[in-house]
């Protein structure tokens, strides 16, 4: 029923394919109050769904590295417990995981619905994401330079610290940038089940409403703010990358 | 002890500084001192000019002068020096054996250096031991090892054909030996001397030598001992 129902919503109010879009640039004024909130509201859910996988993945990365075969503390029981915890949450598709977290986000939140619940599973979702990028970042330092820290007297914080992390910076970044990307795409799905954002507003208005001109205006929109973050993330991994 | 790598094992987000004060900053000194060493290490190895460089920018020598600096920086008695120069060109390597020979006079170091090139061995060694499968095979000084029967070292220094006849004899001068003694022995014993192969070598600054030779006559074990005498060592083939 709804592809019909589409095709007359665009066809009733425009002649032809250059009125149509001489209709949706008309309709931006009407819209943007709408667009902005629902941006803000992405960027506040992706950037706080950040911070947290950074905080809890690249330890978790590091951990995954250092605990392996010929790492700096081997520990294979503790490394096959983190690596199966990660292959939990990466193998679960984001919108079931969300679905499966409801309860521990109304824990922690109070509600399950709206941008602030949905930087939980956002959260949990990139975690092991970010720290298997974290882990084949770190992996590439060489292991000679890692040694030679070591003869010097170097404690293993340290050189994590001041050998493992500066040198795989470039790999960090970069790893960064796709978990952020990625996280813009998860926000979206997020939208389906109540979170908020350019996803919830395309899936309301534009889905549910039939107002394609919303559809449109956030997919312009996420692909502008994917596009920006993947080239200012380019930017910074080539400026790392030349020394 | 301080320890130089094969693949110089620089930090390739530091730059010079803060590589060669790396073993400072780990070990706690304040910027100042680490600042004030890592100027006069970088002066002694010849790099004064590249501190703000990053190791992407130098060359192999100059990465591997920057890895003995830092090497140098906690001022080790010993020097372990783990195949340093495998990975640099010939005209590098003389460069780098240089400036460890020089740091070994004006530091007073002992530099531990694992090669397998035998050139090494003869530019800068006082001592030397070789391992084989795990094991020391012979260890002593350098000149010693030379002068001693069924050396292992001397035959890798002094590569020469080793498939003579009866009458051949590998004869080693492990020093300097000034005296014409085959055309002595010529004339003294009157055996025929036929030169297979052999070779002249600076070794600890010594000239050593080694030779293949055929010696034939009547006279042959008298001019055999005779350069025994003379403090050649004298190997007959198929003893």
């Amino acid at each position: 029923m709804t592809i019909p129902a589409l095709t007359l919503a665009s066809s009733a109010d425009s002649s032809g394919p250059a009125g149509a879009v001489a209709d949706f640039v008309l309709a931006w004024p009407a819209m943007w109050p709408d667009l902005w909130l629902a941006t803000m509201d992405t960027v506040y859910m992706v950037w706080w769904a950040t911070v947290f996988s950074v905080l809890f993945g690249l330890p978790l990365g590091v951990l995954l590295v250092a605990t392996d075969r010929g790492g700096l503390t081997p520990a294979p029981a503790v490394r096959a417990v983190l690596g199966a915890v990660v292959n939990v949450g990466r193998s679960l598709p984001f919108i079931v995981l969300m679905v499966a977290v409801l309860s521990l986000t109304r824990f922690l939140v109070g509600t399950t619905l709206g941008p602030t619940a949905a930087i939980v599973p956002l959260s949990i979702g990139a975690t092991p994401f970010f720290a298997r990028l974290v882990e084949t970042a770190v992996r590439e330092v060489d292991r000679e330079v890692v040694e030679a820290a070591h003869a010097m007297g170097t404690r293993r914080l340290t050189i994590v610290g001041k050998v493992l992390l500066p040198e795989s910076l470039p790999g960090l970044v970069a790893g960064l940038v796709m978990t952020v990307v990625t996280l813009i795409t998860y926000s979206a799905m997020a939208g389906a089940i109540g979170g908020g954002g350019l996803g919830d507003l395309a899936i309301r208005e534009g889905y549910q409403r039939f107002n394609d001109h919303y559809l449109w205006a956030t997919v312009i929109l996420l692909i502008v703010i994917v596009q920006a973050c993947q080239s200012l993330g380019d930017l910074v991994v080539r400026r790392l990358a030349r020394r | 002890m301080g320890m130089v790598h094969q693949h110089f094992a620089l930090l390739s987000s530091r730059t010079v500084t803060g590589n060669v004060g790396f073993p400072l900053e780990v070990a706690g000194a304040d910027r100042a001192r680490r600042r004030a060493r890592v100027g006069e290490l970088l002066e002694l190895v010849g790099l004064g000019d590249k501190a703000r460089a990053y190791p992407s920018q130098l060359s192999g020598g100059q990465k591997q002068r920057v890895g003995i600096a830092r090497a140098l920086a906690s001022a080790p008695k010993v020097l372990l020096s783990d195949e340093a120069t495998s990975a640099l060109d010939p005209a590098t390597t003389d460069s780098i054996l240089a400036l460890l020979g020089r740091l070994r006079d004006e530091l007073g170091l002992t530099i531990v250096l694992i090669t397998h090139e035998m050139d090494v061995i003869k530019r800068i060694c006082d001592s030397a031991a070789i391992m084989e499968n795990g094991e020391f095979r012979e260890a002593g000084r350098v000149l010693d090892l030379i002068g001693t029967p069924g050396s292992l070292l001397a035959r890798s220094l002094f590569p020469i054909p080793e498939d003579g006849g009866s009458d051949t004899v590998t004869v080693t001068y492990p020093r300097s030996v000034d005296e014409p003694l085959i055309s002595e022995l010529t004339r003294r014993f009157d055996v025929d001397v036929n030169i297979r192969g052999g070779g002249v070598e600076r070794v600890a600054g010594q000239s050593v030598g080694r030779l293949n030779v055929d010696v034939r006559g009547a006279r042959r074990a008298e001019a055999l001992a005779f350069l025994s005498e003379r403090g050649l060592l004298v190997e007959e083939a198929g003893q």
